[in-house]
This record gives structure tokens, C-alpha cells and sequence, in this order.
């Protein structure tokens, strides 16, 4: 156990990108829970990616707008089919979800095999990277945040299905870029789940989870994304109380 | 200089750099807190003039990096392909060695 690990330049910006993150994760999540839907996150975070892997075989810049741009209309396209989905098959819309995460992962491998750039784009977005972030690199995360959050509950899209598929993939896309696709995961569903539905105390149980996951990083030299994971989960396990106020369809 | 991984020591070796240290020491796996922070430690000491990576490496451990310490990242084909430049073994090593003065001059 080291002290020396522990530098704020380095925890401080993961912190703050981790509690954006949970700022939209965890309505959406309460959200997702409700509907039964546990994995859409894992589909959507793979069609983005998949986005992105189209993106670079078409030569454009990784990092660059037209990349993020393939990458959303990705997600909104794989939401959309989701959502229409939903309407026509519900009872197997969790099996069309798995499908689709299995079917976007290959689709994805398929185009790497002819560009040797891809391949470890898909691998970051698996991976997570929540300590390579930066202040400046914080700023888009930022935005989608309070746009999702207005959204959300300012224009009260939360209230139609297709605003929440919109907004999700929204969300997803951006999110995946910087903690990664298991923390997305985690930050989606183990606070709401823990804290049955109510907002404040699953903020309280995610922000513990992130704290104490960096702190476990630095004090014990583990890897940062999947000591977090972890963290959200002892935390929610210790803390919460799966509350049945969550009302299943 | 610091490596995205340890696989740059031929290279360093034949021309005479320094690796200081390297941002992903398994690669693939997402570093620690305590090895960033004990690498920008490192660094404090024994400065880096740049940051170098492969081409098939992720850019964005670099762009951290470079934020943080004021040194250019340099993006180096590695093999054959993996670089517009390096169509053949002579490209490799030509398109490496520009890219390295590019940023060293």
C-alpha cells in the first residue's frame, strides 16, 4: 500500500468524468431496469463502436468529428431499430438485444480484419481508459451530459419511448469513449439497482463506488476501470437494498 | 523518451534513446493510478522529449501525456503498412527515422 500513488491530477479528472457519467446513467438506468432491458447498454456501446471501426476503414481520423459523428448515427440507428422492436416483438426484445451485440461485434471484427488501425479502437472501448482523461477532454463529455439531462427531465422525454432510445444512444456513445463499456455498464445498472429506484441514494452509492475504486487504484496498484466496477458493486451490496419500488411490466 | 509499451528497446537501442518508461506495461490492460502517478514522478527527474507509440497502439494514452508534459506524441509505423510512408522495409525505417526528427529536430 502507497500514498505515493495516490495524485490528485491523475484521480481528480477520472473523479469528475465519473460522476457525469453517473449523472445520466443513473436515470437512464432506473429507466432500463424498469423496461427489463439490462443488456441494450452492451448493444449499443457495441453498434457505436462498430460506428467508429466503419469510420476509421473509411479512412477518416479516430478522434475526429466524423468519427463521433458515424459513431452516433450508429447508436441512434441501432436504438431506433430496437425501439421499433419493442413495438412490433416485445416478449423477445431482450434475445434481439443479445443478438444485436453478438451481430454488431462481429460485423465490427469483419471490417477490422482489413484495417490494421481498428482493431485496438474496439479493444479501448472494452478495456476503459477512465484515467487517460483530461480537463480539456472532459468539455464534450460535459455537454452531452447537460444536453441528455435537459432533455431528460426538462423537456420530460423520459416519458416516451423513442426520446428514451434516443437519448440512451446519445449517452452510450459518448460515455463508452471515456470509462469504457464495463463501467458503463456498472454506472447503468448496479446504483439504481441497489437503490431501488430512488435517485439521490444511488447518486450516493455510484459516487462512493468511483471514489473509492480510485482510491483503490492508486493505494493498491490495481487497474483503475475494473477497481471501480468492483467498488460499485461492494458498495451497492453493503449499502443498498434492492427496494421494491422498481414496478416490472 | 517514453513508450507506450516496451516494445520500442531495438529501436532504442541501435539509436541510442532512452526509454524512461512506458504508459501501458501490459498491454491491452488499462495502467494503475499508483503508475501514472510514479511515472509523471519519473519523469519530474529524468524529462522526456517526446512520447512515442506503434501505430496499432490507441492514441489516446499519448494525448494524456502530451497534456500533461508538454512533449509531442509520435506516431511510428512500426511494420511494414502501418504507415502510408512505409510501403516497404526501407520506408519503415525511412518514415520512422522523419518522424523522430520531426519532432526532435
Amino acid at each position: 500500500m502507497t500514498l505515493d500513488g495516490l495524485q490528485p491530477t491523475i484521480l481528480l479528472p477520472a473523479l469528475v468524468a465519473g460522476l457525469l457519467v453517473l449523472a445520466t446513467h443513473i436515470p437512464l438506468g432506473r429507466e432500463v431496469l424498469r423496461r427489463g432491458i439490462i443488456f441494450i447498454d452492451l448493444a449499443i456501446a457495441q453498434i457505436a463502436g462498430l460506428g467508429i471501426v466503419i469510420a476509421s476503414a473509411l479512412g477518416f481520423e479516430v478522434g475526429g468529428w466524423r468519427a463521433q459523428v458515424s459513431a452516433v448515427i450508429a447508436a441512434l440507428t441501432g436504438a431506433l431499430c430496437l425501439r421499433w422492436m419493442e413495438k412490433k416483438t416485445p416478449e423477445h426484445l431482450e434475445a434481439v438485444i443479445g443478438v444485436s451485440f453478438v451481430a454488431a461485434a462481429c460485423a465490427a471484427i469483419v471490417v477490422m480484419s482489413h484495417d490494421p488501425h481498428a482493431g485496438e479502437h474496439l479493444q479501448e472501448l472494452l478495456v476503459g481508459q477512465i484515467l487517460w482523461t483530461t480537463w480539456a477532454g472532459l468539455l464534450p463529455l460535459a455537454l452531452v451530459t447537460a444536453g441528455v439531462l435537459a432533455g431528460w427531465f426538462g423537456l420530460n422525454l423520459k416519458a416516451s419511448p423513442l426520446g428514451f432510445y434516443l437519448l440512451f444512444a446519445l449517452t452510450i456513445t459518448a460515455s463508452v469513449q471515456v470509462v469504457g463499456v464495463y463501467l458503463v455498464f456498472a454506472s447503468l445498472i448496479v446504483p439504481a439497482l441497489a437503490a431501488g429506484g430512488r435517485l439521490i441514494r444511488a447518486g450516493a452509492i455510484g459516487s462512493a463506488g468511483y471514489v473509492l475504486g480510485l482510491l483503490a487504484s492508486g493505494l493498491f496498484d490495481l487497474p483503475a476501470g475494473a477497481a471501480i466496477v468492483l467498488a460499485l458493486v461492494g458498495v451497492a451490496t453493503l449499502g443498498g437494498k434492492a427496494a421494491p419500488k422498481i414496478e416490472h411490466r | 523518451m517514453v513508450a507506450h509499451h516496451k516494445n520500442l528497446n531495438y529501436l532504442a537501442d541501435w539509436l541510442g534513446l532512452t526509454v524512461v518508461g512506458e504508459l501501458e506495461p501490459k498491454p491491452g490492460m488499462e495502467p494503475t493510478a499508483s503508475h501514472l502517478a510514479g511515472l509523471l514522478d519519473v519523469l519530474k527527474a529524468t524529462p522526456a522529449r517526446m512520447v512515442l507509440r506503434a501505430a496499432y497502439e490507441p492514441p489516446k494514452a499519448s494525448e494524456w501525456l502530451t497534456s500533461r508534459a508538454s512533449i509531442p506524441a509520435v506516431e511510428l509505423p512500426y511494420t511494414v503498412g502501418g504507415s502510408a510512408g512505409a510501403k516497404d522495409l526501407f520506408g519503415l525505417f525511412d518514415d520512422t527515422l522523419n518522424r523522430l526528427l520531426q519532432a526532435a529536430p
